[in-house]
């Protein structure tokens, strides 16, 4: 099972993009355990354990979402916080990837607690850097939180 | 007072009577002197008559002794004596005659004497002459003839006949003095007694009026400890204006004490205010005794007030002028409410306001100019008029309803309702209704006061309508706004998108499938990625100009300085190969939004960079000058330049002034800088030479932006 437990979910709904990501992040061999939601619902399912994704377990966290935040049924904000806002799922390291530069956008992700933020470049050789870079530092450079730290607080506290 | 001009009255007829009496007395003892003297006199004249009818006969015998003397001796020293006596009788004849000229008898015997007299000289000079001329024999008979002796004797029988008469007129002059003399004597004795008389009935009348005087005395000690207790002030002043009098009424009205007051002059104390001439009063106060008026004094606290002042003439016994009794009653208070009253008449009269007051039937009771002017009706046209006379047709019923909420003892406030005016015009006003009440608290009517508001109420609806057009417009501007973010956002998102696809993908083939494609293909590939890079930075450029546009100034005061070094020190960065003599001076610290006049910097300053690629040593110099008293900042490089013709696209979205090949760029730089420029408030120009070089000039804020003086602003405006 932990074999399988994907280390990266991506969060983006336009498929082309989704090529191209996965692309650049295979050149670096992390394409393997990378789960794709194509909706923020999915996203969601995924993270919280539930609907297609029930047999899923709080334990095994991605140690990285990239997310977009224009999502069909559920948008990327409306994700971030989700995840933030539930103490079962707010340490997973959450990038925003994104073509928005909107001001907006930006304070509002960092306000619910956003790890990163990373606009796409138009250029793909500057993509690819992005990408490349986020995976090698997320999933190799950086230290996971501990597993426990995912348990519900209930659980923790006797 | 009565009392002093019955008592003066009364001494004047007594010292009249006295007076008269006196002069009487006077005149019949004058008479009696008179008389008495004029006795004596007769009485020492009819001794002097005598004396000299002795002189006579003397003298007359002294001539009969010297003629005869001479006759006998015929000796010349004889007729010395002779001649001598001879004249000094002629002289006692002659004084004779004078002294007797009163009495005829007396005369008529003087006459016979003096001719007598004649003769016996006349025979005397014969004597001689015979004596002389036929020597003492001739002369001896003629003396023997005894008519010498003859003359003589009669000259003595007429002589004393003369002195019989005038020793009886003695006897009975002298008796006449003595009764004069006896008379005069009882006149002075009864004058005498008569003024022991007034002596005595003075005395006593002046003890009687002495008495009484003490008695007014006492009188007025105790009418003084009553004017005590009166509130009223009360003093007297003597006829030299000091103050002999001052109640405890005075003392606590003005707050002088009397031992502070006494001798004072009362108008200087108490700073007297007269309402006329301090003359012409005591001009009416001497006529009538009395005046009356009212005075303004000042208290010892400084405190003015009001006095109702009755001022008295005072006079003694003896009705001479003692002194004023001033009577004053502090009327400060009543005049303070008189005053107010009669303001606030005239505030309701010359109130621009219509006020007017009705009784609870609605009958119209006042009226003032305001109301004429608003309503056009004169007062006298409404008093007892109904009020709704102003009531437009059909609209009674509000007047009713007003009375009737009036009459349950509630106020109206800014009651709005249509008036109709006398000329028929409809207006709209704005009443102020309140109940009034008698003394008693009985509701008795109700005034009104009423604004004409037609004006106001038009202006209301144009302000009304200006605020639906504006509403309106306002939505419609939120919704263009709306629409403009939902336009940049797909522009930066979903435009993007595919921009990195075509790039992504072109990327890949030819990474992925170098060996398939013939080098022309790949330079196709790679002018398809050029372009796409050409609408990634078009599409950069269009956001950021937006984007200044939309979101609001961020005001922090800022060095400049440490902007350019920033942006100078990225541009050196990404320009490795080039050679750039950079000339910073020191710049202000401003206040200003940091990160949009960042994009300034990044602007002005990468266009010097780029268009001065062609020279072997690019000079790059930013500073300030200062034009027109304020500073400005220029951003100075030695480039290619442009001309001045074009100057004016320089700023335009889109406008470039080089060609692509040449100098790459979207034509937006400029256009952002200025509008982040103006939108700081300041201006942006520049000035160039074709292949000279470009000066960017901008200033933040005009110079006379109030904040520039602000001290509270530490940094400067440029």
């Amino acid at each position: 099972m932990t074999q399988k437990d994907p280390q990266i979910l991506l969060v983006e709904d336009n498929a082309k993009d989704v090529t191209l990501t996965l692309h650049a992040l295979r050149e670096e061999n992390l394409g393997n355990s990378i789960q794709v939601a194509r909706d923020g619902e999915e996203a969601l399912d995924f993270l919280f354990c539930r609907g297609e994704f029930a047999g899923r377990s709080f334990d095994h966290p991605p140690r990285l979402v990239l997310l977009d935040l224009k999502l069909p049924k559920v948008d990327g904000l409306e994700v971030l916080s989700a995840v933030k806002g539930d103490p079962r799922t707010q340490a997973i390291p959450v990038v925003i990837l994104t073509s928005s530069r909107e001001e907006s956008d930006l304070v509002e992700s960092y306000k619910l607690g956003v790890n990163a933020y990373i606009q796409k470049p138009v250029e793909f050789d500057s993509f690819r850097q992005a990408v490349k870079q986020l995976g090698l530092f997320w999933l190799v450079v950086n230290e996971p939180p501990p597993s426990t730290s995912f348990r519900p607080k209930e659980v923790i506290e006797p | 007072m009565k009392s002093k001009s019955f008592l003066s009255r009364k001494v004047q007829v007594e010292l009249g009577f006295a007076i008269l009496v006196l002069l009487a007395m006077a005149a019949i003892s004058y008479r009696a002197m008179v008389a008495s003297t004029e006795s004596d006199l007769w009485v020492r004249h009819t001794h002097e008559t005598i004396e000299k009818l002795q002189d006579l006969l003397l003298e007359i015998e002294s001539v009969e002794s010297s003629y005869r003397g001479f006759a006998l001796t015929g000796k010349e020293s004889y007729l010395a004596p002779y001649r001598g006596s001879r004249s000094g009788a002629e002289r006692d004849e002659a004084a004779l005659r004078d002294l007797t000229v009163d009495n005829s008898e007396q005369q008529r015997r003087l006459t016979v004497l003096d001719k007598k007299v004649a003769e016996k000289i006349e025979f005397a000079e014969t004597v001689i002459r015979v004596r002389r001329g036929q020597g003492f024999a001739a002369a001896s008979r003629l003396l023997d003839q005894d008519e010498g002796l003859r003359l003589m004797n009669e000259i003595r029988a007429v002589a004393a006949g003369m002195d019989t008469e005038e020793r009886d007129l003695l006897e009975v002059r002298t008796s006449r003095y003595q009764a004069s003399a006896r008379n005069s004597k009882w006149v002075i004795r009864l004058g005498w007694l008569m003024s022991l008389g007034f002596l005595i009935a003075a005395t006593m009348i002046v003890r009687h009026d002495f008495t009484k005087l003490r008695r007014a005395g006492d009188v007025t000690q105790a009418q003084a400890e009553l004017l005590n207790l009166v509130h009223d002030a009360i003093l007297v002043r003597n006829p030299a204006d000091e103050i002999t009098f001052w109640n405890d009424g005075a003392a606590g009205t003005y707050g002088w004490a009397r031992e502070e007051a006494l001798g004072r002059d009362p108008n200087a104390l108490l700073h007297t205010h007269f309402p006329r001439p301090l003359l012409e009063i005591k001009a009416e106060l001497a006529e009538r005794g009395v005046w009356e008026g009212e005075l303004t004094h000042v208290c010892k606290s400084g405190r003015q007030i009001v006095v109702e002042s009755r001022w008295v003439l005072n006079r003694d016994i003896a009705g001479r002028l003692t002194g004023t009794l001033e009577i004053n009653r502090d009327i400060t208070d009543r005049k303070g409410v008189e005053e107010t009253l009669a303001r606030l008449a005239a505030i309701v009269e010359s109130s621009n306001d219509a006020i007017l007051s009705e009784s609870l039937d609605g009958t119209i009771q006042s009226w003032n100019q305001g109301a004429e002017r608003l309503y056009g009706y004169a007062a006298k046209e409404t008093m007892g008029q109904s009020i709704a006379l102003l009531a437009p047709l059909g609209d009674g019923d509000d007047t009713r309803d007003i009375l009737g909420k009036i009459v349950r003892g509630e106020q109206v406030e800014h009651y709005e309702i249509q008036r109709v005016r006398k000329d028929g015009q409809r207006i709209d006003v704005s009443l102020t209704i309140s109940p009034i009440k008698d003394s008693t608290g009985t509701l008795v009517g109700a005034s009104t006061i009423g604004r004409d508001i037609t004006d106001q109420k038009r202006a209301e609806a144009e302000v009304k309508a200006l605020n639906g057009t504006l509403r309106e417009r306002m939505a419609d501007l939120e919704a263009a706004n709306r629409e403009l973010e939902a336009f940049t956002y797909s522009v930066s998102h979903d435009l993007r998108a595919p921009l990195r696809h075509v790039d992504g993908f072109s990327k890949l083939l030819v990474e992925e499938h170098q060996a398939e494609l013939s080098p022309g293909a790949l330079e196709y590939v790679a002018i398809i990625r050029d372009s796409v890079l050409q609408m990634g930075m078009l599409i950069d450029d269009l956001l950021n100009l937006t984007r200044v546009g939309r979101t609001p100034l961020s005001m922090q005061v800022t060095g400049l300085s440490s902007l350019v070094e920033e942006v100078r020190a990225d541009l050196a960065r990404a320009n490795p190969d080039r050679l750039i003599e950079w000339k910073v001076e020191t710049l202000p610290f401003v206040e200003c939004d940091p990160a949009l006049m960042k994009q300034v910097f990044v602007n002005l300053l990468s266009n010097a960079v780029k268009f001065t690629r062609p020279r072997k040593s690019a000079v790059i110099e930013v500073g300030t000058v200062i034009q027109d008293g304020h500073p400005v900042v220029f951003v100075r490089d030695n480039g290619v330049g442009f001309s001045m013709k074009y100057v004016n696209k320089l700023f335009g979205v889109f406008q470039r002034l080089h060609r692509a090949e040449d100098f790459e760029g979207t034509g937006v730089g400029l256009a952002t800088v200025q509008r982040i420029i103006r939108k700081h408030g300041g201006r942006v120009w520049a000035e160039a030479a074709l292949d000279k070089g470009a000066t960017f000039y901008f200033t933040l804020g005009s110079g006379d932006d109030p904040q520039a003086e602000s001290p509270t602003n530490s940094g400067g405006k440029i």
